[in-house]
């Protein structure tokens, strides 16, 4: 089951902040109350202070709060110090209410009819199963990550629960929330791929182990042959955070398929696309600076805690592995490897 | 008034009285010190956050402050889980960080062995600009631009040799380094103001 959540521009509608508030309270409380909550983290005085000495009106904070900050009165517009399209401030709140939000964009620019009010597990099931090769890669290239940081979890074993979401493009634009896991994960749209191969990291037996999937992008074999002794399984993205960088650099020199090898190897986890702009047009490929990759290794032949800086290693051929949807590696397109490459050397 | 004069006072007045208790600076035995400074025994501590206005509209500064235990087996994996939520919540953008500086607790001791203290590295001291006490402050200060980069953090020390090299740092004051009690991360980012705020001051000059 799928529950409708927000139309902008409908009389009672209200913006996509003050839905993804409203949606993640629980326990009979509102988004006020939660907005309220996540503020307070911040906020120096007691709750039932009264402020008569700062406002004429004898406001307590909470009033103050939902006047001045929430905006209460006016369902439209944006309260302050949150926005849904902050990274900061949707992590805050997942963190807050202990949860994992992830959210996905769907481009219904073109889509002749918008979507219904119920997107449920068979909705997505009959919409990606359409047997026109056309028409299911247009379906797919509609969906895309908008917001996901489930890599950058470090104790997977107590992960939080996941919150799916997923918000349209076209004006007024549509917030949903997916009460039960459709695994659109598979149906998303790379943009940063470099056209080649897609790896699940989940094998058939359902376990993720992402230094196989990695070796798999890097190699032009099916499967690739290592000579070397076996290594852990790497079940998180953020393991590669303590490999050992040396020993991972000589094994994917064996495997990479062309002539030269790279300096180095970097390892990313796509995050997050940036700003409002990739919402309003999704039809073509946003621009560099619009992605968030976040860098988990610079796997070279000398790095650690006395070698020299990692940074030294990236040149501009160097080859950018990124993980997303927690389980998917691919090689990144030339124009976000180089931008990858360029953010580290700037740095 | 001299710090002495100050000192002497405390207890005097109506809140130093109450406070004069939980106060005392120096204790007769490293033992003694210890059970009444419980909490810096614990591994860890959970991370504290604080944020700084800089100037008139001129953005602020975040501060973290991360204490392990020196008895703590696995600083590096707790590193890394408190660098992922400060990278989540309050990274925007890839090409920027935090700035950290390492720094430590330790118990500070008379030669002659009858008075001991607490000399903590988080230093608020007018006019050090770093936040980390000259006298144990670790190395240069560290930049952590991207996740892997926690790897480069230090996270050994021989505090053998730490407690050799700052032997003058208290010379002055004629106390030694009895031992160390806690490695200190400080995590600074600096925030300039945002866009919109920008556009305000300019339509306002």
């Amino acid at each position: 089951m799928t529950d409708f959540l927000c139309d902008w521009a409908s009389a009672r509608s209200s913006c996509l902040t003050k839905a993804l508030l409203d949606s993640v309270a629980s326990n009979g409380a509102t988004g006020f109350d939660i907005y309220y909550k996540y503020l307070e983290t911040c906020m120096l005085f007691d709750t039932d202070l009264n402020f008569s000495a700062l406002c004429r009106f004898g406001l307590t904070s909470k009033e103050i709060v939902s006047r001045y900050q929430f905006k209460a009165t006016s369902p439209s517009e944006e309260p302050a110090h949150f926005s849904f399209f902050s990274q900061h401030d949707v992590n805050r709140l997942g963190s807050l209410q202990g949860l994992e939000i992830v959210i996905y964009t769907y481009d219904d620019c073109n889509y002749p009819g918008r979507l219904p009010s119920h997107l449920d597990r068979r909705f997505w099931k009959s919409h990606f199963e359409t047997k026109n090769a056309a028409e299911l890669a247009r379906r797919r290239n509609r969906l895309t990550l908008f917001h996901d940081f489930r890599s950058l979890e470090v104790n997977k074993e107590g992960a939080n629960p996941r919150a799916y979401y997923i918000v349209t493009c076209k004006a007024p634009r549509r917030l949903y929330r997916l009460l039960d896991d459709c695994d659109l994960d598979k149906h998303v749209r790379p943009w940063f791929s470099d056209g080649g191969r897609v790896i699940d990291a989940r094998g058939p037996s359902g376990r993720v182990d992402f230094l196989s999937a990695c070796d798999q992008s890097l190699t032009s074999h099916e499967t690739p042959t290592i000579s070397d002794v076996p290594v852990a399984e790497m079940a998180s993205a953020s393991d590669f955070l303590v490999i050992n960088r040396p020993f991972l650099y000589d094994r994917w020199s064996q495997l990479y398929a062309e002539e030269s090898k790279p300096g180095c190897f970097i390892v990313v986890a796509f995050c997050r696309l940036a700003g409002k702009s990739p919402l309003v047009r999704m039809n073509v490929s946003p621009p560099v600076a619009n992605f968030r990759f976040t860098t988990l290794a610079v796997v070279s032949s000398r790095s650690g805690e006395s070698g020299p800086d990692e940074a030294d290693f990236v040149t501009p051929d160097t080859v950018v592995l990124c993980i997303f949807a927690d389980r998917f590696v691919c090689q990144l397109s030339d124009a976000y490897r180089l931008g990858v490459a360029a953010s580290l050397l700037q740095a | 008034m001299s710090g002495r004069a100050d000192y002497e006072e405390r207890g005097q007045t109506r809140s130093g009285r109450r406070f004069a208790q939980a106060n005392v600076g120096h204790y007769g035995s490293v033992a003694e010190l210890l059970r009444h400074h419980q909490r810096l025994l614990e591994l860890e501590s959970p991370i504290s956050l604080r944020y700084f206005r800089v100037g008139r509209d001129q953005g602020s500064l975040l501060q973290a402050t991360l204490r392990f235990s020196v008895q703590h087996s696995n600083i590096r994996q707790s590193l890394l889980v408190h660098f992922t939520s400060l990278f989540r919540e309050h990274v925007e953008g890839s090409r920027t960080g935090f700035e950290v500086l390492v720094t430590f607790n330790a118990v500070l001791g008379t030669r002659e062995g009858d008075s001991f203290s607490v000399f903590y590295g988080h230093d608020y001291r007018a006019g050090n600009l770093l936040g980390a006490s000259p006298e144990l402050r670790y190395g240069r200060p560290y930049v952590v631009r991207t996740l892997a980069d926690v790897a480069r953090l230090p996270v050994r020390f021989d505090f053998e040799a730490l407690a050799n090299a700052h032997r003058h740092s208290f010379a002055h004051s004629g106390v030694r380094v009895e031992r160390f009690l806690n490695i200190v991360y400080l995590v600074y980012r600096f925030m300039p103001p945002q866009r919109r705020e920008i556009r305000r001051r300019q339509l306002r000059n």
